[in-house]
């Protein structure tokens, strides 16, 4: 396209909001940018126009460690303008189309589809047709194939995109794996490509495809055979490898330390330390423990400086020590013991997510805790020992019981406890076990508090996901599952313990979208077309517009969700490489069914791939030498 | 709000520019905490498994609105000079809070809030609005005896009560964008005029205008703290938090 165009685009108007439009809105300052820390920049004297977006509302997008981080990478390069987005709220949606209002960057108010690139960050199954209809009030062709030069790039990462097929039909090109490096090669791949006098949207696509952890899917053609079941990819591009690796940065990069800081409350208004990245535990169920592998530790150094330039920048009354399993790191008891004496002159409150259920976790919480011991959360995830034998889980009653056991002691009231149900194998008797379970860690709470005590159980559908062990396992039978669930109900009908359980109706899709193909990118273009949105959140979840999309496209969300899957079948996921092999995958998966575990391989190599794909020196890559047995003081 | 533990107050006379008009009271509370943290300044919090920043404002802000003098009581554990609290705060502060003033108050004094009498404000209505017709109704609500209103409070019953007694001052003026309506109005606890109430029994839609609360009025330093003092009578229950709390029990 010609540059006079382009010109013409970057002058258009700011959006105007007016307080017509956002004082009926729940949280107008969702929609209204400025925080501390946003950045704000020149459009005119950007060359490369970046909104990064996030799929679901403000609240939840903000929380977002990974979309922060590549918010800061982007607008540290000069002549980068980096934006937010975020899903408006059905309330704001429906304003904004009644006054005729195109999505918009919060800072640059500027259109989205002025943007040059348009990056959604893809975190998990059920936004999938938020992203549809985010391109659909930006007023960009929501297909692919409907884009040309004049409009946006439309790329996307994040964990979702390590199964992209679904969203195929959509998304130009896709980013698997760490985002922070190959985020810049993208942006300099469409620097170099916007400099050209004359520029074919296919150039673009052709010189991306060529970038390690990038893939794009118009470069490729499933086949099936005729009674439907998916035969693979076919690349038909000579710039499509046959299989996609994912990036992995091997030093974990400095993390952000002028996060944008909310003016409303959010889903974790918090600052965010990534201590680790990666996991060792080695749970089968967990897509996370495989896709961020090897285990990458921040030093206890890096650690301190980056918390106090953070909490200089934000100001923020809390800090986040984030990683999967938080009590892993070699030098937890020491980072948490610097942190403390370096903040002791301002309150300031530390959090772990993701404890291990021990009793060393508990003395942990209780390091940073020292006041307010209100609940302390678990996550067994399921009741007998024989299942999580099975899952590789490497929690036994007596664990958690000397966790509650020291938890109570030390002042705690209430303890959550996570499981799953429909894991693979699980019976009658495994449900019945959680039963057991709560009621003993009631009964300590008891000798303990009184009653005060309590239990929190929340139990989740089990989904199989892409890239782990149980990604051949179907999805559990909606009778098992109501049967199941009626059990838990009943061993869990106990004063003093509280059960809260995900609606498994929305279980069913996320399944579907998360083993699908990409005859599932009509199914959720008519979907969306039918009014679907928010699908995660179940007040607006509609299954009869699901139904009805799937029905019309001849599918039915079981074809994908509980279709069983051997070793020799092609999987719609094969593509993409994650650096773990499928062989082991599938070995685990064979050890789950026999009920053997796998231990954590801090200690030994299972041989899971990831060293020899990416040519690792060592792993786990810890911060330092182990320390003798660091107990907290 | 007089624990040992901050023995410096000091009352800030801030603006609250538009920028910011669509965040929450609780919110503003928070974004003057983490800007004070940032600077490193001494805030006081208060005791308990809760701990809240020390920090009182005069009289919450309705979303929606500006505020070119509103005002904020910051306690802190230290005594820090006020032209250094000043001078150390505002670099701290977003685009859109602007510091005017600071003065040290003494830090056994009545609350800032029950020290507010009224409040001015500055309505500036739509261009095509004629400034004869708005001077007209203005007159003839102010000749009025009472004027029932209704309000709908987010949760709870609606609260019937009179707007009259709140309104001290109604006047109209030419404005550069459009007419200018000024009023006064009692801002006490039980009895707080909204300026969208008067706006509304003009017959002007509220949200078609553009206002702004130009000033806090405090009760004398003399007189007593509290109380019904001053109130007209037979003003009806009014809900005593005028702020917008908007979008607490949001999605």
């Amino acid at each position: 396209m010609g540059s006079a165009e382009r010109r013409e685009r970057a002058e258009a108007p700011q959006v105007q909001l007016s307080a017509e439009i956002l004082l009926p809105q729940a949280k107008p300052a969702r929609y209204t940018g400025g925080e501390w820390n946003a950045r704000q920049k020149d459009w005119r004297a950007a060359e490369i126009h970046l909104a990064l977006a996030y799929p679901d509302i403000y609240d939840v997008g903000m929380s977002n460690l990974g979309f922060q981080i590549l918010y800061e990478i982007a607008n540290d390069i000069p002549d980068v303008l980096c934006d937010r987005v975020y899903a408006p709220w059905v309330d704001m949606e429906e304003a904004m189309r009644r006054h005729g209002l195109p999505l918009y960057g919060l800072e640059s108010r500027r259109p989205l589809a002025e943007f040059d690139i348009i990056g959604f960050q893809l975190p998990y199954e059920l936004n999938m047709t938020n992203v549809l209809n985010m391109l659909d009030l930006a007023g960009v062709p929501l297909l692919s194939a409907q884009r040309d030069e004049g409009h946006p790039l439309v790329i996307a990462g994040g964990s979702g995109a390590y199964h992209p097929e679904p969203m195929a039909d959509f998304i130009d090109a896709f980013a698997i794996g760490d985002g922070e490096e190959v985020l810049v090669e993208i942006l300099d791949v469409y620097r170099a490509w916007r400099r050209r006098p004359h520029r074919f949207r296919l150039q673009l696509l052709e010189e991306l495809a060529r970038l390690e952890g990038v893939y794009v899917p118009a470069f490729y053609r499933p086949r099936y055979d005729d009674k439907g079941r998916y035969l693979g990819l076919q690349p038909v591009h000579p710039d499509a490898p046959e299989r996609v690796c994912r990036r992995v940065v091997e030093r974990l990069p400095l993390a952000p330390v002028r996060p944008v800081v909310p003016y409303i409350s959010i889903v974790h208004d918090r600052a965010m330390v990534e201590i680790q990245r990666g996991c060792t535990q080695g749970c089968r169920f967990c897509q996370a423990g495989i896709i961020y592998r090897p285990v990458r530790e921040r030093s206890v150094e890096e650690i301190c400086r980056l918390a106090q330039q953070l909490i200089d920048h934000t100001g923020y009354e809390e800090l986040g020590l984030l990683s999967l399993s938080s009590a892993d790191h070699s030098q937890i008891v020491e980072i948490i013991r610097r942190l403390k004496a370096q903040f002791a002159d301002r309150p300031l409150s530390l959090s772990l997510p993701s404890l291990r259920v021990d009793s060393f976790s508990v003395e942990l919480a209780n390091m940073i805790q020292e006041r307010r011991r209100s609940g302390l959360t678990f996550a067994p995830e399921a009741g007998s020992q024989r299942l999580r034998d099975v899952i590789n889980k490497k929690v036994r009653a007596e664990d958690l019981f000397q966790a509650a056991e020291a938890a109570f002691q030390s002042g705690w009231l209430r303890i959550k406890l996570y499981f799953m149900i429909g894991l693979p194998t699980e019976t009658v008797e495994d449900v019945r076990a959680i039963g057991e379970l709560v009621r003993e860690v009631l009964d300590i709470g008891r000798r303990y508090a009184g009653r005060r005590a309590q239990v929190a159980v929340s139990a989740a559908t089990f989904v199989p996901k892409p890239h782990t062990p149980f990604q051949w396992v179907p999805l559990v039978a909606e009778d098992t599952l109501a049967e199941h669930i009626a059990v838990l109900q009943d061993v869990t009908r106990v004063k003093g313990v509280h059960l809260s359980w995900h609606a498994p109706i929305t279980s069913l899709l996320e399944a579907a979208l998360a083993r699908g193909d990409r005859r599932l990118g009509q199914v959720i273009h008519r979907a969306w077309q039918l009014g679907a949105k928010f699908d995660a959140w179940e007040e607006q979840f509609r299954p009869a517009a699901w139904e009805q999309a799937f029905a019309e496209n001849g599918l039915h969300p079981d074809d994908f969700a509980r279709r069983p899957l051997e070793y020799a079948d092609a999987l719609p996921w094969d593509h993409i490489d994650a650096g773990v092999t499928k062989a082991f995958l599938w070995a685990e998966y064979q050890r789950a069914l026999r009920g053997e575990t796998l231990s954590d391989c801090r200690g030994v190599c299972h041989g899971c791939g990831i060293r020899g794909r990416f040519h690792l020196m060592a792993c786990p890559l810890l911060a330092e030498e182990p320390a003798a047995e660091g107990k907290p003081a | 709000m007089n624990e040992p533990s901050a023995p410096c107050r000091l009352r800030v006379v801030y603006a609250h520019g538009p920028q910011l008009q669509y965040i929450s009271h609780l919110d503003l509370i928070r974004v003057f905490e983490r800007a004070v943290r940032r600077a490193r300044l001494p805030l006081a919090y208060t005791q308990g498994f809760n701990a809240r920043p020390r920090i009182s404002m005069a009289s919450p802000l309705p979303v929606g609105m500006a505020g070119e003098r509103e005002l904020a009581d910051f306690y802190l554990t230290e005594r820090v000079p006020a032209g250094e609290f000043l001078s150390r705060l505002a670099p701290q502060l977003p685009p859109g809070l602007t510091l005017l003033a600071v003065e040290e108050v003494p830090r056994q004094g009545p609350s800032l809030a029950s020290l507010v009498r009224a409040a001015r404000y500055r309505a500036v209505l739509p261009a095509h609005y004629s400034l004869a017709e708005v001077q007209q109704r203005i007159d003839e609500l102010l000749q009025q005896a009472v004027l029932p209103r209704t309000r709908r409070a987010k949760k709870g019953r609606p609260t019937d009560y009179d707007l009259r007694p709140l309104i001290q001052a109604l006047t109209a003026e030419p404005g550069a964008d459009g007419p200018v309506v000024r009023m006064t109005l009692a801002a006490l606890p039980g009895a707080t005029g909204r300026p969208e109430e008067v706006l509304d029994a003009l017959g002007y839609p509220p949200a078609r205008a553009s206002i702004v609360r130009e000033e806090i009025i405090l009760a004398p330093h003399a007189e007593a703290p509290a109380g019904e003092a001053g109130l007209p009578e037979d003003v009806g229950e009014v809900p005593e938090e005028s702020g917008d709390f908007a979008g607490e029990d949001a999605p």
